[in-house]
């Protein structure tokens, strides 16, 4: 991970406006830079997964929070996510960046060195599980109430009921927007590299730089098509989990 | 066999059931009638717990009395465990079989293993005529289908009754034929049946019992016929002039 | 000390005049996306032989790739498109410059439409087909239908979405100063620079973006009550997305 530096997109801006006057636009370039740029979709994965499970945990303690009877939890988590929706990621990624060393440095902690990852990933962890909260609140509200009652006529423990018969449909249920929320998750992360992450961006600018601003479109090109691709694939793989998890196909003339 | 005593549910200001009483013997096949909002989903759903009544107790065959606002959870499963229950709306397990559906309660709450346990659900759907489905899911199934799953999973573990709640209202017309016939076939055997219901035709042929609730009181209890042809009550007979078919008057 | 308030309240002020941009670049964008999506929607939906192709591969490609990677590329290659433009059509026009605002119009509006087009796809999806039957067998043509019958009832639906679709679109217009623009968040950044009060600078910006957020959100809801109010439905959205809190 990179040492602090000075925020990328200051480099970027003296270069880039010079770029157009120097160098030719090289069309092979966009596919000779990828490979470059590849290994550092791992971070990226890296950071996506960690959000997803930390976000999906977090989020899940708001969602029964909103669920729930108590007044006042339910009304903060709302409030929370009410908040957190309209709050861009960019402005968030650098409050954390700043403010958290800032608020620990109150209480005398110094966090001023912490590598940016943790600073990406409160940003992240924090705008995805107001995200997630709703995702798992009108789920689990899509749910027919009715299940709950006939598993009770039968026997079924509250936990047994939830384990083999709710939540697998929540899964099913959640399951498109889920891959949606992931998309926009692996989206959102390009933004890291403006605290100096360096990321798939942060190495793509890295490699802007050092070409001293030249093919900056090819590689720009090279990573629209890096992230095309990936959400393509993310699409793929749902409508592919859909398919395996549907549990009994609507086949025409069945009522 | 099953006696409640005293029932009174409220929702809020509104009290749904006002101090039932009755008893139901073995054997019995019960019809409530009532206008809506006179209580009869309220009270088949008190005497499985999925409401919770504010009064009154339960009695099931031979053991103790249990208090339907005090019970406890072992209390409650031990009512359960004896009564089954069909829904309006089928609520069968999206995600399960309709062999999985009949299973479930068998293998988790009565700890029945796995091999026996679809030995009776097969049993149990093959008696409502689904045998050969019983790999299908609910939404690979008709709405008739899917109610006849709800009465095999009712009765797969042998309750001492079966509390049937308007289990054709939600069907087709053409669908409610096939469900009627299986609860027919269920009653021939003898099996004790409390069901709320708006098929008259249920009651005339299958009943031996018809209990009219208005506004959360029973208002009359006979034998379908005798309701039918004469009614005690006014309440009684104004209901049915609404609902039966206008030659009534002259059977029996 | 902790909070550098007096900076607060001073970058408040001059942030003013950062928020037309802001408005301008979202008001633009939806003002040409709204038709362009809608049409695009129609198209999509009709499947005409290459224009629904040509349209699925811009609307995946506008919501597959990050905003900020869609801003670079803009950024950097309409200078040479334009210089290109001009030279062909013989223009004698500087094209260093153009005001970068420009750009960021053209990537907002690129952008949005995309967004639009799958958010129009989904609300006509929940128009029954009998309406435009109905419509047809009664004498309108298809583009009547669409514009008395199809549309307005695609609106009902589509407002739950469209509300969402803006507060994204207010949101990514935070990435602008990456082309140079001055908004809000280029007039904080630049004053926050001088004197390195970024953490006043950024809370300052969360604020800012709060506030025009909420705007827009009570502006649909009365849009949505007046739609309401005219034409007398019950409030469903049948299939429409739900409204988070």
């Amino acid at each position: 991970m990179c040492r602090k530096a000075v925020p990328a997109f200051i480099i970027s801006d003296e270069r880039e406006s010079g770029e157009l006057t120097m160098g030719q636009f090289d069309f092979f370039y966009i596919f000779k830079v990828i490979p470059v740029l590849l290994p550092y979709l791992g971070v990226t994965a890296l950071i996506a997964v960690l959000t997803l499970l930390l976000g999906l945990g977090f989020g899940g303690l708001l969602a029964w929070a909103k669920l729930g009877k108590n007044k006042i939890a339910k009304g903060l988590a709302n409030g929370y996510t009410s908040v957190l929706r309209c709050t861009p990621s960019i402005i968030l990624l650098f409050l954390c960046y700043y403010g958290i060393p800032k608020i620990f440095g109150q209480f005398g902690i110094n966090l001023n060195d912490i590598d940016q990852i943790y600073s990406v990933l409160v940003a992240f962890v924090l705008l995805y599980s107001a995200i997630m909260s709703e995702l798992i609140r009108s789920t689990y509200e899509a749910i027919d109430k009715g299940q709950f009652d006939a598993a009770a006529t039968v026997g079924l423990t509250s936990w047994q009921t939830l384990r083999r018969i709710i939540l697998p449909q929540c899964f099913y249920i959640a399951l498109p927007n889920l891959g949606n929320s992931i998309i926009t998750l692996l989206k959102e992360s390009s933004l890291a590299f403006t605290i100096g992450l360096v990321d798939i961006m942060g190495k793509a600018k890295l490699v802007i730089s050092l070409n001293y601003g030249n093919h900056a479109l090819e590689i720009y090109l090279a990573l629209s098509i890096v992230y095309w691709v990936l959400t393509l694939l993310i699409a793929k793989g749902t409508k592919m989990l859909e398919n395996s998890f549907r549990m009994g196909r609507r086949t025409a003339g069945n009522c | 066999m099953l006696n409640i005593k005293g029932i009174r549910k409220s929702f809020g200001e509104n009290e749904v059931l006002k101090e039932l009483s009755f008893q139901i013997q073995k054997g019995d096949v019960t019809v409530i009638l009532g206008p809506s909002g006179s209580g009869k989903t309220t009270l088949l759903r008190c005497i499985d717990f999925l409401e919770k009544a504010d009064e009154g107790s339960i009695c099931v065959g031979d053991s103790p009395e249990i208090h339907f606002n005090r019970a406890t959870k072992k209390e409650i499963w031990s009512v359960r465990k004896r009564i089954g229950f069909v829904f309006q709306n089928y609520n069968l397990f999206n995600n399960k079989t309709a062999l999985e559906n009949v299973t479930e309660g068998l293998i988790l709450a009565r700890r029945i293993p796995k091999p026996d346990a679809e030995k009776i659900g097969k049993e149990s759907l093959a008696k409502v005529g689904l045998g050969d489905r019983y790999d299908f899911y609910p939404n690979q199934l008709s709405g008739g289908q899917q109610q006849r799953v709800g009465i095999a999973r009712a009765m797969a573990a042998k309750p001492d009754v079966i509390l049937f709640d308007e289990p054709t209202s939600a069907l087709d017309p053409e669908l409610t034929g096939e469900v009627l016939d299986v609860m027919k076939k269920l009653a021939q055997e003898g099996i004790t049946m409390l069901v709320v219901t708006h098929e008259m035709s249920f009651a005339q042929d299958v009943a031996n019992r018809a209990i009219f609730m208005d506004k959360g009181v029973i208002v009359e209890d006979a034998p379908p016929a005798k309701m039918f042809s004469s009614p005690k009550e006014e309440r009684t007979r104004q209901f049915l002039r609404r609902i039966l078919p206008g030659d009534f008057d002259y059977s029996i | 000390m902790f909070f550098n308030v007096s900076f607060f309240l001073q970058t408040a002020y001059d942030v003013l005049s950062g928020i037309p941009i802001t408005v301008l670049v979202v008001l633009f964008s939806l003002a040409v996306a709204f038709p362009l999506g809608l049409l695009l929607a129609i198209v999509r939906e009709k499947k005409v032989r290459f224009f629904s192709a040509a349209a699925s591969l811009y609307v995946s490609f506008m919501r597959g790739t990050p905003m900020i990677v869609q801003i670079y590329v803009v950024y950097n290659s309409m200078p040479m498109i334009l210089s290109a433009f001009f030279e062909q059509a013989g223009i004698k026009a500087d094209v260093f410059g153009i005001n970068p605002l420009l750009y960021a119009l053209i990537v907002f509006a690129l952008n949005t439409t995309a967004v639009l087009c799958e958010v129009f796809r989904s609300a006509l999806s929940t128009v029954d087909a009998g309406q435009m039957e109905a419509a047809l067998t009664n004498g309108l043509t298809e583009v009547q239908a669409y514009r008395r019958i199809i549309i307005p009832q695609m609106m009902v639906s589509a407002s739950a979405n469209l509300c969402n679709a803006s507060i994204e679109l207010l949101k990514n217009t935070s990435l602008v100063f990456y082309m140079t623009v001055m908004d809000i968040m280029g007039i904080i950044k630049t004053k926050a620079a001088l004197g390195y009060n970024y953490f006043e600078g950024y809370t300052l910006a969360f604020l800012v973006y709060l506030v025009l957020c909420y705007m827009v959100q009570g502006i649909f809801r009365t849009i949505e009550n007046r739609m309401k109010r005219k034409s007398g439905r019950l409030n469903s959205s049948p299939g429409g997305a739900k409204r988070h809190a």
